[in-house]
């Protein structure tokens, strides 16, 4: 195999290989051949696994986020090491390339170092969330194996604590200067809410400043302690949506070298407007909603689901995610950038009732279904 | 995004690409700066990601502590 990839991936169209520096990259058959990379069969119905999987590893945490996803508690359950390593174990046979672990607090567990060192050792790209609760100096030391560490900050002004309702920067700051002490990439996740948004560019350079090395926008979706009423007072409004796209179109070209930002799959249909075409989006691996596709996650008690908020029974939620990026709907089935949005937050569309259908709070969406309702 | 097999055959066979790796373990990310690429960075990502693969290029003697890696230029003002 080419001393250029790291891990690669047989598919029907040729292949998905990984770079040094995490890049993926899909190539066609003949340079997958090229690169000398074993043949491998498939069957007409083949289902490409998923390139990333998130791994929840504890249901406990210290703190209490007002929108906690996974309505973890100070009392909750790690999940066993052994089943964790049997979950890495069977990520690697399906070809897995990157593992996420989250909570829960992950730092709450002795043995997250070791969790990273196994995934390594298979081969697997691991990643880490923390809102920075519980790390030292030696905890830091022992996260070398991860890729890079997210810590949870959700901006300056005040942001932090109108989204978690509590204020945990200073927490965060101090993990985000002891990881960076310990040589470990460190990366922010921001959560957007219409309390925090129009902080956004302060917070860029705020923890840029800090160190991070990348900025993770989230859209805060209704899962967990946030599916409750409260939701739609911390939404998005349909102008900040607006604005976001074209804040993040003046952004991109300031980032320069050594600093991202990245945003989540659930933003895609919210800034769709200002977004190209989608066959460039796709050339350069942006992902709409790929829960049951390139995304997948492990839940606490092992079962697989589409994402991490995909908490309907077995495999339902897979196929459902899978059934409805086959044949989405109107306006999703006409839109121009169906392929890389695939229809949008299916979190969102289910809380608010719509069960798997395209995302209400799409620009798009909102305005099919206005001119639908018109006289 | 889409599958890759219906992404159109560049010359250098490359189909996609996705810079990662990424560290949420929520949702899945994608970097702005490629959402918003000139063509011109574009077609430079995409160049440099076909020499890194080159097959030509490699001498089989790959330094384990030296993994090839990709930096492509940053986006340039719209």
């Amino acid at each position: 195999m080419s001393a250029a990839v790291t891990r690669a991936r047989r598919e029907p169209f040729g292949a998905w290989v990984r770079l040094g520096d995490d890049t993926l990259v899909a190539v066609d058959r003949r340079l997958a051949d090229r690169l000398g990379l074993p043949p491998a069969a498939f069957a007409p119905d083949h289902v490409p696994g998923p390139l990333e999987v998130h791994v929840a590893v504890t249901a406990r945490c210290p703190v209490d986020c007002a929108g906690c996803y996974q309505s973890a508690t100070h009392d909750g359950d790690h999940v066993p090491f052994t089943q964790l390593r049997k979950t890495l174990h069977d990520l690697r046979a399906a070809g897995v390339f990157t593992v996420a672990f989250g909570g829960g607090e992950p730092l709450l567990r002795d043995d997250l170092g070791a969790l990273a060192d196994e995934a390594r050792a298979l081969g697997l790209t691991p990643v880490v969330t923390t809102s920075g609760y519980g790390l030292t100096a030696a905890r830091a030391r022992a996260l070398g194996s991860f890729a890079q560490v997210n810590v949870s900050h959700d901006g300056v002004g005040g942001g932090y604590a109108a989204v978690r309702g509590f204020d945990g920067v200073a927490v965060a700051e101090r993990a985000i200067a002891t990881l960076r002490a310990a040589g470990v990439a460190v990366g922010i996740n921001h959560v957007l809410t219409r309390q925090n948004v129009d902080g956004l560019a302060a917070t860029v350079e705020h923890v840029r400043a800090l160190g991070a090395r990348e900025l993770q926008l989230l859209r805060y979706k209704p899962a967990g302690r946030a599916a409750s009423l409260d939701y739609l007072a911390r939404r998005l409004t349909p102008a900040q949506c607006d604005a976001l796209g074209e804040t993040l179109r003046a952004l991109a070209p300031t980032l320069g070298e050594g600093f991202s930002v990245r945003v989540d799959c659930a933003l895609v249909p919210l800034v769709s407007r200002s977004l190209p075409d989608a066959a460039t989006l796709a050339r350069f691996g942006v992902f709409g909603c790929e829960a049951g596709g390139h995304l997948g996650s492990v839940r606490r008690d092992g079962t697989a689901g589409g994402c991490s908020f995909d908490d309907a029974p077995g495999a339902e939620g897979i196929a459902g995610f899978r059934a409805f990026a086959a044949a989405p709907p109107e306006p999703c089935a006409s839109c121009p950038l169906r392929a890389v949005c695939r229809g949008g937050c299916k979190v969102v569309s289910r809380h608010l009732g719509h069960g798997f259908a395209p995302d209400p709070e799409c620009p798009r969406v909102i305005a099919h279904r206005a001119a639908d309702a018109s006289p | 995004m889409s599958d890759p097999a219906e992404t159109p055959v560049a010359d250098d066979g490359v189909l996609v690409v996705r810079r990662g790796p990424g560290a949420n373990c929520s949702s899945i990310g994608s970097a702005v700066e490629m959402l918003f690429l000139s063509a011109t960075v574009g077609t430079a990502i995409l160049a440099a990601v076909a020499a890194a693969l080159d097959p030509k290029d490699d001498d089989g003697e790959a330094d384990p502590d030296e993994p090839a890696t990709l930096s492509p230029p940053s986006p340039e003002a719209p």
